[in-house]
């Protein structure tokens, strides 16, 4: 870089490059199908995921609530309680449109990913205490309706909610994550 | 479909040297070029039909391509890409205009990603005022931050 001071024997050498490169035949037509078949990233692949596993879920409650005597009104608050996580889920997918978001400039993209970032932190707010509702009252719904010793059921009932804790962490963690990097980069920009 | 396809592949093929050096500025080796270069293809053919002209062709390929390249989450394990279809490597051939090359890509790689976007627009002969509209901020803005890159460059000699 001795040599290069200033931003005009920069661009002299980037004249170099797309002479070397103009050489070059760069696509063929492998990489072109490929590419137009490429579905959804990475993150709207997650939230995809969850939106069907709400939808999935509904019906299966609805038999599980049956079989084990569950109220109705009970099936209904879950009901609910998937409609809500996969309608946010939605909302937030909103920001990650791939055919939009990478339209705009580079300031409107950062935004969006920005308050979809925002939008999954603000999740917890609202889903924490849905979930802890929840649990008191399918707690309540087993004890009431199932025989036997309770503090199997109680045990019963930790272990599945200690599993599904740490599968929903894990799958939060690595959703974070990603946003995490994307935002670091925002950042840069920001700056 | 099919002409639509055969449009968007004319394109791509017209602009390959933009796209490409957009990807290898903001890479650190070939493979990470051929992944942001595939990716770039993504949202283009994504935002193809959106796109209808409503900007310049190669703006909206700017825009689309230094999007990609600063967004890119690179810890994402990716399907592997179809390889480039070439026969240099700028990373690792010899040469002297692949050594002056990567000179000017090792100085790039210095700047944070937004300045490096707006060296590289600047580079490409654009006005402040294309460039402020590729990456959203308006010209004077341009004008401060290149005086500050210009700065920024000098100290790092």
């Amino acid at each position: 870089m001795e040599n290069i001071q200033e931003l005009e024997e920069m661009r002299s050498l980037l004249s170099v490059l797309n002479r070397k490169i103009e050489k070059e035949t760069i696509i063929n037509d492998r990489l072109m199908r490929r590419s137009m078949r490429t579905g959804l990233s990475f993150l709207r692949q997650k939230y995809l995921f969850i939106v069907v596993l709400c939808i999935i879920m509904i019906p299966n409650y609805f038999f599980l609530c049956r079989s084990m005597g569950l109220s109705m009104v009970f099936w209904m608050a879950t009901t609910g309680l998937f409609l809500t996580t996969a309608a946010y889920t939605l909302y937030v997918n909103s920001y990650l449109n791939g055919s939009d978001i990478m339209n705009g400039n580079l300031l409107d993209v950062r935004r969006k990913v920005a308050k979809s970032m925002k939008l999954e932190h603000d999740w917890l707010r609202i889903g924490i205490p849905m979930v802890a509702v929840w649990m008191v009252w399918y707690c309540y719904e087993i004890f009431s309706t199932q025989e036997g010793d309770r503090a199997v059921l109680l045990f019963s009932i930790s272990v599945g909610f200690a599993v599904g804790l740490c599968f929903g962490l894990r799958f939060r963690r690595r959703l974070l994550d990603t946003y995490r990097d994307i935002l670091a980069q925002i950042d840069e920009v920001a700056a | 479909m099919k002409t639509q396809e055969t449009r968007f592949a004319q394109i791509v093929k017209t602009h390959k040297n933009l796209i490409y050096t957009v990807c290898y500025m903001f890479s650190n080796n070939q493979d990470e070029v051929g992944e942001l270069f595939q990716e770039t293809l993504i949202h283009l053919w994504k935002g193809f039909d959106s796109f209808e002209g409503r900007s310049d062709l190669k703006t909206w390929i700017y825009r689309v391509c230094l999007n990609t390249c600063i967004s890119a989450d690179r810890k994402k394990r990716r399907p592997r890409p179809v390889p480039l279809t070439m026969d240099v490597n700028l990373f690792e051939d010899t040469d002297e205009d692949t050594r002056q090359i990567s000179l000017l890509h090792k100085r790039i790689s210095l700047l944070k990603p937004f300045d490096r976007a707006i060296v590289l627009l600047w580079l490409e002969n654009m006005s402040y005022e294309e460039i402020g509209a590729i990456v959203g901020i308006t010209a004077k803005n341009v004008s401060v931050r290149l005086f500050r890159i210009k700065e920024q460059l000098k100290r790092m000699k």
